[in-house]
């Protein structure tokens, strides 16, 4: 293995790493703003279930990231300024606050360097129809599983009067959804570096066209995006947990399991969705069981607007980089 | 008759499911019917909910305005 796609192996983990660090706020938003663990405690409980995620779930997302490119587009410059323009992106957003998905900047960024690289015919459109159509579902799908869940729970309990030990159940029930959570970011989201690890060895001959995701490349993501949830980012823990409306623990509860079982859906059925669409989107249920207006909907707007600028925001830095690579590194 | 903003956000939801169906691909088409047919059925829920929360305030004003004219004769 040249030193070139060791160093590109290295950006890749070092964007997976960076996955964890700026999502780790949607697995511990809610169990942090509802005080069922302390900060601390909250991220090593999720960065634990993304690091177990590689032993449940295949590799069906990567394949799909894979293939966003035509096979043959992709050198070795090319995948550099894809991850460059997503890691610029994602630390943007990061600075703002704004909690955007990496993935879709993953995906705009790789775009971006393909398109420099050997024109628009170079993108798989099938693959871009599906990540596009699942940008809007996914957040619904997150919203509609959370309002039904979180209406179920008032429906079930709603003659029950002892509130306070019911809080303290759900907020033990939070450790569970949480991890749950974490599961599926886990899952989903390593899967994406190890699509990007995969088409870089294709590129440079070290795998067949049609080969599967190696072990080590698995461990090495999962590692990766686990250690970045550790280092957790604490801005944007605000903004999820308190700014877009107010959690309670039954809130907390019903939010994370709609998101999870959203994103494991997705993850069996190998589209690579964005996690923090997922979780915003079920926040925003919870919040609507009470009234439409229990929902600080001009936060929410801000982060749907961070989420339409995402994939062109990362496709235009890798653009950028790859068209002034391309006449340096050959 | 005043028809909430929550029914309609519902109805929305529907409307966005259903429009996305033939960009979606065949294997996943399952995700907008299902999310489709639960924000049909909120719809419905939440719209009859609104309808009767309207018509018991009508009947309760209606009520409380009967019984206010009532009190009125029935002083000396």
């Amino acid at each position: 293995m040249t030193i070139t796609v060791v160093l590109i192996i290295a950006v890749a983990l070092a964007f997976d790493f960076f996955n964890g660090f700026h999502d780790a706020a949607n697995s511990i938003a809610t169990v942090v703003s509802t005080r069922v663990l302390t900060p601390k405690q909250a991220v090593a409980w999720a960065a634990f279930w993304n690091f177990a995620a590689f032993a449940i779930f295949g590799t069906a997302v990567a394949a799909t990231i894979s293939k966003v490119v035509q096979p043959g587009v992709f050198n070795n410059a090319a995948i550099f300024a894809g991850l460059f323009g997503a890691i610029a992106w994602d630390i943007i957003t990061w600075l703002l606050g704004l909690p955007t998905s990496s993935s879709h900047a993953l995906v705009g960024g790789m775009a971006g360097a393909a398109v420099a690289l050997s024109g628009w015919d170079s993108l798989v459109a099938a693959e871009f129809q599906k990540i596009a159509v699942f940008i809007v579902l996914s957040p619904l799908f997150g919203f509609l599983l959370a309002f039904t869940i979180m209406t179920g729970i008032y429906w079930v309990f709603h003659r029950y009067r002892k509130v306070e030990k019911l809080n303290r159940g759900f907020r033990r029930a939070q450790l569970v959804s949480a991890a749950l959570f974490s599961l599926g970011h886990g899952a989903n989201d390593a899967q994406k570096t190890m699509g990007i690890i995969l088409a870089l060895l294709i590129a440079n001959h070290r795998l067949p066209i049609d080969a599967s995701v190696p072990v080590w490349v698995v461990l090495a993501a999962h590692s990766a995006i686990g250690l970045g949830t550790l280092f957790g980012g604490w801005r944007i823990v605000h903004t999820m947990g308190s700014k877009i409306t107010k959690v309670q623990p039954v809130g907390g509860f019903s939010a994370e399991t709609a998101a999870a079982a959203a994103i494991m859906v997705a993850t069996l059925g190998g589209v690579p969705v964005s996690t923090t669409h997922t979780i915003t989107g079920a926040i925003v249920g919870t919040g609507t069981t009470q009234r439409l207006s229990a929902v600080r909907w001009g936060v929410a707007g801000r982060v749907v607007w961070a989420w339409v600028l995402t994939i062109p925001g990362a496709f235009v830095v890798s653009f950028g980089v790859e068209t002034v690579l391309k006449g340096v590194w050959k | 008759m005043r028809f909430g903003r929550r029914p309609l956000f519902f109805l929305a939801v529907a409307v966005i499911s259903l429009l996305l169906l033939p960009p979606t691909p065949s294997d996943f088409r399952w995700v907008n019917l299902t999310m489709a047919g639960i924000a049909l059925f909120w719809f419905v829920l939440l719209g009859i909910e609104e309808v009767q929360g309207d018509r018991l305030t009508s009947d309760e004003t209606a009520h409380l305005s009967a019984t206010s004219t009532n009190e009125r004769e029935e002083r000396p």
